[in-house]
């Protein structure tokens, strides 16, 4: 009953987001959506590592940003179709992330989320230094875009895409491997003791939320048409993390409702004018402080509660 | 069963254990008693690969498994009770049940998680419970199933009393009297010294890394060094 009654919100939610090409009138806000879905994948990355295993992560932006040049660069110099490079960013985002999970997954806590913010600022300075591989900090322009930049179109495919990949979350989430992730953000040292190599799965978290942010980059890079270093930075990483934070993390509706938030927050603050950035930071930070389990969270507690107080009533 | 031969650990530049050598039979139970820092954790560690063993070797059923990692050592027979009441907090009793026996991979592990339950009525009637709402002793009863559901060949017990009040360290003795008598072979590490040495067979006295007195333990029981220094007569 209530599995069904959950698939049922996912389906409703699933079918409104498609018609939202149809009823948006302004145009930007389709632009939005399109950016917002992509922070979808993003953040359900972001969560597997974070939420999931407890490993704070901030080089998400970092990965975002080797999908995005590695697809831009694929095609230009390759001469690939675009969504074969779409398709292999990914797959050169694990080949990165292989290598910086290694030595960063043997810290904990504070110092593995000091040693990934380090590597997103690595990741950074060669974006911006290696000028004849990347153009510097100028950028890439004029990247080419799926369907002639039919705005319509590539909100479909980022729609389905956000969907399988939530879906995929999903069932990691709830397989052997997931309980196993979960073991190891509760107590680690249990884990080795019980005789399961955690460095393992802590390595596949870690390189399949990377896969997840390297897709979103050059889904990113092949919607804007361009990028440059500063896109990839550690603000960004942070925006991840927060998404998973304000969404509910270790939950997997939580990243999709962060996501949203991240991407339309700011826009909705635009009556401010000049306050607008102090007040997105304001409710950031009273977010984080009163509002620690997330929006999921507080909406589960908040059903529990009601729930149990019907029972009193009926009894 | 297991043979410890001069065995050396370090942490870093500073060595803990200086070339110790014991030994446990199939079937028997054995006590490292001593004071803090004696190095009688850090041995239990070395024993299961979460502390690497410096110079020595640790033998197991005839194999050499020193410096083996720590799921190759659980998956030969080795279990170790981590101290601390160690548990996944916000999974049910059931569950942590469950992943105590994550290297199995037989059919028998539903009987077993029914024998655990029989053994500790407790948790029977707490199986849905999130571990970290348990109290204290039940956490421990807890940890000591969830190490048995691995069908250990041998369990490593480190201080299974600490932070318990003095009558739950009872049930946790009478409990761990009652594998022993299951048969199980048991090595236990124990700051309680008298509980440690009326449960066991034999006994090794640790001080300040080195293993200063062996024995069966009624004799260390009896012997006057260990009764003023370590059992407060």
């Amino acid at each position: 009953m209530n599995r069904t009654l959950t698939i049922l919100v996912w389906l409703v939610a699933f079918a409104s987001l498609a018609m939202l090409p149809q009823l948006l009138t302004i145009k930007y806000y389709l632009h939005l959506s399109i950016l917002a879905l992509i922070w979808v994948i993003m953040a359900q990355g972001q969560n597997l590592i974070q939420g999931y295993t407890g490993y704070v992560s901030i080089v998400g932006a970092g990965f975002m940003g080797i999908g995005a040049y590695s697809s831009t660069l694929l095609g230009i110099h390759f001469h690939l179709p675009t969504w074969a490079t779409i398709a292999m960013a990914p797959l050169v985002t694990a080949l990165f992330a292989l290598a910086t999970g290694y030595p960063s997954l043997r810290v904990k806590g504070h110092y593995f989320a000091i040693v990934t913010l380090a590597f997103n600022l690595i990741i950074v300075i060669v974006l911006i230094n290696y000028k004849e591989l990347t153009n510097g900090e100028t950028g890439i322009s004029n990247i080419p875009k799926l369907w002639g930049g039919s705005r319509d179109a590539y909100f479909y495919l980022v729609l389905v895409l956000a969907a399988c990949l939530t879906l995929l979350a999903a069932l990691i989430a709830r397989s052997r491997v997931g309980e196993i992730l979960l073991a190891i953000r509760q107590n680690e040292d249990l884990v080795g003791s019980i005789g399961i190599a955690a460095w393992k799965y802590k390595l596949f978290a870690f390189v399949v939320s990377a896969m997840y942010a390297g897709l979103a980059g050059a889904l990113y890079a092949h919607f804007q048409g361009f990028i440059n270093p500063e896109i990839f930075g550690v603000a960004q990483s942070l925006d991840a993390i927060l998404a998973v934070i304000l969404g509910g993390s270790g939950t997997i509706a939580g990243p999709v409702i962060g996501a949203f938030l991240v991407v339309f927050l700011p826009e909705l603050l635009r009556f401010a004018d000049s306050f607008r950035l102090i007040l997105y930071g304001l409710i950031l930070v009273l977010a984080t402080i009163f509002m620690p389990i997330g929006i999921v969270g507080v909406c589960k507690a908040a059903i529990r509660r009601l729930s149990r107080k019907d029972i009193r009533s009926d009894a | 069963m297991l043979a410890l031969r001069d065995l050396r650990v370090s942490y870093g530049a500073i060595e803990v254990v200086h070339g110790i050598s014991l030994d446990v039979a199939a079937g028997e139970c054995v006590a490292l008693i001593g004071a803090n820092g004696a190095g009688k954790s850090s041995t239990l560690k070395a024993i299961c690969g979460l502390v690497p063993v410096g110079s020595g070797s640790v033998q197991f059923e005839g194999r050499d498994i020193t410096n083996a990692s720590g799921h190759a050592i659980v998956r030969a027979g080795i279990t170790m009770c981590p101290e601390g009441r160690q548990v996944f907090p916000q999974m049910s009793v059931i569950q942590n049940l469950r992943m105590g026996a994550y290297t199995r991979t037989d059919k028998d592990q539903d009987a077993d998680l029914v024998r655990m339950m029989d053994m500790f009525p407790i948790l029977r009637e707490r199986q849905n419970q999130a571990a970290g709402k348990l109290s204290g002793g039940e956490q421990e009863m807890l940890a000591i199933a969830r190490a048995l559901m691995a069908r250990p060949r041998i369990c490593l017990f480190d201080e299974p009393s600490l932070g318990l009040a003095p009558k739950i360290v009872a049930s946790v003795f009478e409990t761990l009297a009652q594998i022993k008598a299951m048969g199980m072979t048991i090595l236990l590490v124990e700051q309680n010294s008298m509980m440690a040495l009326n449960l066991a067979d034999r006994a090794y006295l640790f001080e300040a890394g080195k293993i200063v007195m062996q024995g069966p333990a009624k004799e260390l029981k009896s012997h006057p060094d260990v009764m003023r220094a370590y059992l407060g007569h």
